[in-house]
This record gives structure tokens, sequence and C-alpha cells, in this order.
């Protein structure tokens, strides 16, 4: 598949949410500021150290399919924002923001990710605690 | 000369509010603080000499079981793991460096503000040390015992062993360099204080001083509230830095959510599944083959 073929998704340039990553490795591969809205169904959330990566089949344009995937932090701070792994079940839908790579590789850090049923879900923003 | 526990008393003094500061930076008359404490340090030529000066106004160093404090639960460093000292204005760091180390740190700065930053311990999960261990962030715990209180870090599965029997280092002829080096310490009332020493020198973290195996670093810690445990820092390092670094860390208790699901876990080391990151020629960082994906698969070799 050429990498081309992922050039229809909605680009939404707003005031990014997200800092840089810090935890593991520098966040410099994504970009600084430019963000993707994406929607598609889960295929996998590995919620695991040193970070976590959601796994999710986009639906493009053109009625094919590209796999993302897109990190952010490990567990604890998923759990700080109130993000538990039954929250993104395979087979849910739903639509993600996110800071893309760079190189125009199918991945990004995610800042928000709203499900069909309407629920946002942020790991950057606390929950009540 | 003013009298060295009034000194020393800075550190445990806590100002209204401060209890609610999530850095020392945000906390009442901090600048003012802050310059006490620089002061101090300087007036001591090594770490070792702050520290036995401490030690010579303790007046009980023996811990019993039943004074032991409850310094149990998990704990969040407060500020940006990129930031040692949460005073740091963007990439103006507060360390003054002697020249061969700041020329290091100043190509650092250049690579970063060019968007080029590898982190050589981001490969394989390597641990900090000391003392970047403490500005490191995820969740940290103290087993605190009379004899012994180990540090722990879940990030990069730091583990430190502070010294509290009454024994002294190791000695020169049996020391060897470690990423952690070698603490001993003493606890007076309810505070720990902490000497290190023999560490393998190394590097802060991303964007921060590397400094030598010269490095010694004195410590007082003490549990200041319920929520806070507050960590006052000097580094000297006779061929790193000018004078001696000094740093408040801050950690605040994490809460639990329904369950108690949050504990300080192995953390990771690069044979665990994850996407491994990987420097690039320009020396910045990106991701290897993506595990999720075949579109970034490196072309397969042309037959002849």
């Amino acid at each position: 598949m050429n990498l081309a073929r992922i050039g229809t998704v909605t680009v939404a340039v707003l005031a990014c949410h997200a800092g840089p990553i810090s935890a593991h490795h520098s966040g410099e591969m994504f970009e600084p500021e430019r963000t993707v809205t994406l929607s598609g169904t889960v295929q996998e959330f590995r919620y695991i150290n040193p970070h976590s990566w959601l796994i999710v089949d986009i639906e493009n344009e053109d009625g094919s399919t590209t796999t993302w995937g897109f990190e952010a932090e490990g567990p604890q701070d998923l759990m700080h924002g109130g993000v538990r792994k039954s929250d993104l079940p395979p087979g849910a839908r739903i639509t993600v923001t996110a800071r893309p790579m760079k190189d125009g590789r199918p991945a990004g850090i995610w800042s928000t990710i709203v499900r069909d049923d309407g629920t946002l879900l942020n790991w950057r923003t606390p929950g009540p605690d | 000369m003013l009298h060295l526990r009034l000194i020393a008393g800075i550190a445990m003094w806590v100002p209204a509010g401060a209890a609610l500061a999530q850095t020392a930076s945000e906390a009442p008359g901090w600048p003012e603080q802050k310059q006490a404490m620089i002061e101090l340090g300087k007036r001591y030529a090594t770490a070792w000499e702050l520290y036995q000066s401490f030690e010579r106004e303790a007046e009980d160093k023996t811990l019993e079981p039943d004074e032991v404090p409850d310094w149990s639960g998990l704990w969040d460093r407060q500020g940006a793991p990129g930031r040692y000292d949460t005073d740091r204005v963007g990439n103006q760091i507060t360390a003054r460096l002697k020249v061969g180390y700041l020329e290091m740190m100043q190509e650092q700065v250049a690579n970063a503000e060019e968007g080029r930053i590898w982190d050589p311990h981001s490969g394989c999960g390597q641990a900090r040390g000391y003392p970047g261990m403490l500005k490191n962030g995820r969740p940290h715990e103290f087993a605190v015992t009379p004899h012994q209180t180990w540090h722990l870090g879940q990030a990069r599965n730091e583990v430190r062993r502070i010294y509290t029997d009454g024994r002294g280092h190791v000695p020169e002829d049996w020391a060897y360099e470690t990423e952690h080096g070698d603490t001993i310490g003493f606890w007076d009332g309810d505070t720990l204080y902490t000497h290190t020493m023999y560490t393998n020198g190394g590097w802060v973290g991303r964007v921060q001083p590397y400094l030598s195996t010269k490095l010694e670093g004195t410590e007082v810690w003490r549990k200041i509230d319920d929520e806070t445990i507050q960590a006052d820092v000097w580094i000297y390092d006779a061929e790193a830095l000018e004078e001696p670094w000094y740093t408040r860390q801050i950690y605040k208790r994490m809460h639990q959510e329904e369950g108690s699901p949050l504990r300080l876990e192995y953390w990771w080391n690069c044979h665990s599944p994850n996407n491994i990151v990987v420097p690039t020629e320009d020396g910045g960082t990106t991701f290897l083959d993506f595990d999720f994906t075949d579109m970034d698969d490196p072309e397969p070799a042309e037959e002849h």
C-alpha cells in the first residue's frame, strides 16, 4: 500500500493540547502542533509500559482501510486521566484527534478520543482525585 | 556565623501555602528560600562537608522501629520530568557548568531548538541513575526501615538504597562507579539526611547537563504533610560544576481509583513488546519499523 493513500484524513490545525511526551523517549518525531482527526474501529488497545498503543483501522475516503497506531503514556497516566482498558475494546467505533508523525507514517500521539456514544477520553486531563 | 541548625531549619520550614504548591517555584517566598539554600551549599567545598555539618548538628541519628515515619503510598514527582530544576525557564538551565560541560549542554540545546533530541537511555529503558532519577515521572515509592530506605522509581526501573545503619561509604579500594552510586544517611527525627558518591556521572536527562564521576550529592528529605514529600538536593561536582547545584524536588501522593489499581510495576526493557525508538542520522529520534503496519517495512533487497 502506498503512503499517499492515507492522504484522505481530515486535518485540523488546532492549538494542540498535548505537550511533549516525556516518559520514555523524545516526542520530536510527532508534529509539534498540527493535528489530524480520524475515524475508525479499534483493533487493539495495548495497555502497557512504557507507552500504551491504540491500534485503529481508519477508513479512508476511497473505501480502503489503513491501520494506524496511536501512542500515549503508560497505564498510570491513562489511569490518572480516567482511561481504562475497557474504554476502548476491539470493535469500538471512535474518532481520534492526534499529532501525526512528521515522516508521514500512519501513527501519532493521541490527545482526545470520542467514542460513538459521545464519551470523551483525554488521558492528559486528570480525572477526579 | 549563623548556626547550622538554623540554616538547616530552612529546609524544614513550610510556609503557609507550601503544601498546595505543586513545584517549589510555586511556594510563597521561594526565591528567598532558594537563595538561602544556594548560599548554604556554597559555604562548603564538598557535599561531604555539608553532610557532616548536618550530622554534627543531629540530636539522635538512630531510628527505632516505632519511630519509622509513614512514607507509604505512591508519589508523583511534581513538574515536568524534562526539568530537574523546576525553576528552569525554557532551555536555560540553572546549573553553573564548567567550560567543557557547558559546551556539551549548549550543543544539546542547539540541537533541541532544531527539533533534534536523541535520548540514549530510550533504547532499552536504561536507568537515569543519580541524580536524574529524582526528577523522573511515573510513581516513586519509599520503603523506610530503621536501617535502610529504598527509593524506587518505576520509570527506568530505578532502585536506590540509602543505608542508615551507621556504616560509612564503601572503602575506596572496594568502590566502583554505578548509576546510583553509594548512598549513606541518618535520621534526625523525621528528617532523612543523605550523602551519595561513586556514581558513574553520566547524564541528568534529555536536554539536561552531563556530570562527571566526581559528582557528590547531599539531600535533606522530609514528609511535610500527608500529601507531600520534599527533598532539598545539593549536587557538587568539582569537574563539571562551578558551584553546588541546589534544587528542591517535590513529590505528591498519587490517588487511587476504586480497587486500588495503581502499583509500582516493572517498567520496560527493550525485549518487552513496544515500538522501539532509534536515533536518526542527524541526531533526532524516530520509531523503528512499526509492528502494527507493514506500510513502513523496508523494501526487500533486489535479487541479482
